[in-house]
């Protein structure tokens, strides 16, 4: 018995060695044939970039999350901006998980002119870093920065420094011993929108989506979600759920500026010589709040501008249960709302001599 | 709980060093740490139907002492009967309930009257049919005095519940099973070496070859009208080394897993692909619910003793209940029904037992007219999986015209070399381990411990290399 676990145990670990060897040599040989971002994501998204792999006179693009794709109109905003701009926002995009995606996409945009980002919570990496998308899409490079994340968590609590060192351990662990799916579909699935059909105005609403299913006779969760929002606003204010217009984070906030540094060097890398602005959406949750304020101080000390809007004190409507989806989307009207108010904030600072 | 999931790979060593460290000396209670263990690995999955098991346990475990007791052979049969009731009603009632009222009420309205009976939303308890058979195993061989009925109600929760085999086989007997719980068991190191040997195998199996494969074969089955002959042809081979590397896979963890704990369970597979005719394919292939169907029912019926007609009737019966037995689904039933007619011919013109050895045995390649055979076996097996995995007999007809017809000698979709690859390794290593019980069983053997290390790390790194979104066992379905 002693025998037997005590050759396992060596077995193992000369099993780890050797692939942990291995896979540090090959890494990105081994990467280069996994790495498919857009496998992963919906069809829209992949018909999306296929816009930009065309050009099609495209000269401004939107990063971000869903509060970027189902909030920023993009013909709303040419018409304010005399622009000709694409959203590219991907629900639930994970942090790290968008630098890659922003690398997939750098050679796509050579005729780019403007290239506006949503700042999102990249701190919650912790939370979010071991899933199967993050651990195949995540570089080399970035893996490296992700570890010097993790240890560079000496200023936090003891807590916090165990469980991101447990998260480390794990993602090496999970990286190291396997790869992660080889099995990634080359073509783009169609499970997230199953006719892949951008909407005519380039963008999505939720409410434009749950209106869609309804009609189709479907009462989806998104009828639900928002039958809940409907519901908890009634009892609850949300002035809970984001009013903070200080660092109540110190921690995250300087998590947040760590992060900031090394995204915007990226960004630099990615998109030379382009135009690079930020924006704070409205109803940035109030646990990824200084995180993302932190951020914004960071790109704005950078020289950037960066349009914030995380305080309800400036911009109440956004936060208005008129202009709501759901806790932290808007919905049709609000979207053209913010669409609105970015736009009049950016229009003079884009670059419009390469227009057409 | 998945074998091929994080939580089975903390799980089983926890069980193990719990076994072996702190029971080890008390077989009472390694039997009781079996059950429980058993019953949480099932309740994972859903806790609410381990009262099934439990009640089917208690039936079956009550009707074995009753029927020690009864000597009166009209109440040992009414014994028996309590016993067959009790466990096809639970089956019959969560798995082919509603298969019946659609077809009653189809039927009824074919003859202009409608019934209007609902159908239930029934959830099939996962591996229902394997513990089923499993435990009607158990009162079938104390009825017919094969064995001696159990006072250890322990023991016989644990041989029930076994956890390595609960869910998807092998269907143990009970004269093989249950007598390993009496006895004491020592822990013996090339046992378990060998059971870890299994395990690696079998997931390779279930991660590497059926996973991937799955891949394809959902995409192109689930959208079979978009593809030509050609492609629906190569989803109808993937699909048969999918189910495969699926079942058998399972099987190999199952087997392993038991030989971790000192027990030994039956072979489920014997490298069905090579086989050179359908009867040696339905001796190699699940053989732990096609001798179980052999010893009671085929052979209670009469076997192939009578004449023509009773070997054709009890031919068709077999394969039909085992169709019937996978599923509650026309589907199943034509797979059924082809595999009888397939096998009938070699039964009638007494060619069923003609190829009994291994292929090729002593040869490192088959003779042409084996590997004729092999091919025509193989085609003819991968015509039948057509209907078990398609949705429905529509689907299933359609996709078959489309292979037979010109679309066949049009250009296919690409299949990645990522998955012909590993697939053709895949067979050349089942191949060079067909005469052992599992393919690695003895490869390595005699060579430096380095190089058969490499060779278990190259199996390990590729099933981490493949694991993606976790895939169930196809036969959990059953």
């Amino acid at each position: 018995m002693r025998q037997f676990l005590k050759r396992l145990l060596v077995f193992l670990m000369i099993y780890f060695v050797v692939s942990m060897v291995f896979f540090i040599a090959f890494y990105d040989f081994i990467n280069s044939h996994l790495y498919n971002y857009l496998g992963y994501e919906s069809g829209i998204v992949n018909l999306q970039y296929k816009n930009l792999e065309k050009s099609n006179g495209i000269n401004t693009l939107f990063l971000g999350t869903s509060k970027t794709f189902r909030q920023i109109d993009p013909l709303y905003f040419d018409s304010i901006t005399n622009t000709k701009s694409l959203n590219l926002g991907i629900n639930n995009l994970y942090p790290f998980r968008s630098i890659d995606f922003e690398s997939f996409i750098k050679e796509d945009c050579k005729n780019v002119d403007n290239v506006i980002i949503e700042i999102r919570p990249l701190g919650s990496i912790g939370e979010n870093s071991n899933t199967m998308q993050n651990l195949v899409a995540i570089n080399s490079t970035r893996f490296a920065q992700m570890i010097s994340y993790y240890r560079k968590s000496h200023g936090f609590s003891w807590k916090t420094k165990v469980l991101n060192n447990v998260s480390m351990l794990k993602f090496c662990a999970y990286k190291f011993i396997g790869l992660g799916s080889i099995r990634i579909i080359k073509d783009a699935d169609n499970n997230y929108f199953p006719n892949s059909v951008i909407p005519s105005n380039g963008y999505f609403p939720l409410e434009q989506q749950m209106n869609d299913e309804i009609k189709e006779g479907n009462l989806s969760e998104l009828y639900q979600e928002k039958n809940n929002f409907e519901e908890w606003i009634n009892h609850n204010s949300l002035l809970d759920m984001f009013a903070t217009d200080s660092f109540s984070d110190t921690l995250n906030a300087e998590a947040g500026r760590y992060l900031a540094k090394i995204y915007l060097e990226h960004l630099k890398s990615v998109f030379p010589n382009k135009n690079i602005c930020f924006y704070v959406p409205p109803k940035t949750l109030k646990q990824y709040h200084s995180e993302s304020l932190a951020q914004a101080a960071y790109y704005r000390g950078q020289g950037y501008q960066v349009v914030d809007f995380s305080k309800m004190s400036i911009y109440p409507d956004l936060y208005s249960r008129e202009f709501s989806f759901d806790v932290s989307h808007l919905n049709n009207k609000g979207a053209r709302k913010l669409t609105y108010y970015l736009a009049k904030q950016l229009k003079d600072s884009i670059h419009k001599e390469s227009l057409y | 709980m998945l074998f091929n999931s994080i939580d089975f790979a903390i799980y089983l060593p926890i069980i193990f060093i719990l076994y072996w460290f702190i029971f080890s000396k008390n077989l009472q209670k390694q039997n009781a740490l079996i059950a429980i263990a058993s019953y949480v690995f099932y309740g994972w999955w859903d806790w609410r139907f381990l009262s099934l098991i439990l009640f089917s346990t208690i039936v079956d475990y009550s009707v074995g002492r009753r029927l020690n007791i009864e000597t009166q052979k009209s109440k040992r049969k009414r014994l028996l009967w309590i016993s067959i009731i009790v466990n096809l009603g639970l089956l019959g009632f969560f798995k082919y309930y509603n298969f019946f009222l659609d077809n009653f009420i189809d039927a009824f309205q074919f003859f202009g009257s409608n019934l209007n009976v609902r159908s239930l939303n029934i959830i099939l308890p996962v591996g229902i049919s394997f513990y089923t058979f499993q435990t009607l195993s158990y009162t079938i061989d104390v009825y017919k005095k094969k064995l001696e009925p159990t006072n250890n109600f322990v023991a016989f929760v644990a041989f029930v519940s076994f956890f390595p085999q609960l869910v998807a086989g092998p269907i143990e007997r009970a004269t093989n099973l249950l007598p390993q719980f009496y006895k004491s068991r020592a822990f013996d190191y090339s046992k378990a070496v060998d059971g870890l040997r299994q395990i690696l195998w079998g997931l390779v199996k279930k991660v590497v070859i059926a996973d991937t494969c799955a891949v394809y074969v959902n995409q192109i089955f689930n959208n079979s009208v978009d593809y030509n002959g050609s492609t629906l042809l190569i989803a109808s081979v993937l699909f048969a080394f999918q189910i495969y590397g699926d079942f058998s896979g399972y099987s190999d963890i199952a087997i392993g897993t038991a030989r971790l704990f000192g027990f030994n369970l039956m072979r489920n597979f014997a490298f069905p692909y090579f086989s050179r005719d359908i009867a040696e394919f339905w001796r190699r292939w699940h053989i732990s619910l096609s001798t179980w169907f052999r010893d009671y029912l085929y052979i209670p019926l009469g076997g192939s003793k009578g004449g023509v007609g009773m070997k054709i009737r009890n031919t068709f019966i077999i394969f039909l209940v085992s169709g019937f037995w996978h599923g509650a689904n026309w589907t199943f039933i034509i797979w059924g029904v082809l595999n009888a007619l397939y096998f009938l011919p070699l039964m009638l013109l007494k060619r069923n037992r003609a190829n009994t050895d291994t292929v090729a045995k002593g040869r490192l390649f088959p003779g042409i007219k084996d590997s004729i055979s092999i091919i025509i076996t193989f085609s003819l097996t991968t015509i039948a999986w057509v209907f078990f995995r398609a949705a429905d007999v529509p689907q299933a007809l359609d996709i078959l015209m489309h292979i037979f017809s010109a679309e066949l000698f049009t250009a296919s979709d690409t299949i990645p070399i990522w998955v012909v690859v590993p697939l053709v390794i895949f067979v050349v290593i089942e191949w060079l381990g067909r005469d052992s019980q599992y393919a690695i069983e003895h490869i390595g053997e005699g060579w430096h411990y380095s190089v058969r290390w490499s060779l278990y790390f190259i199996f390990i790194a590729s099933v981490f290399t493949f694991v993606g979104d976790k895939q169930e066992f196809i036969y959990f379905q059953f």
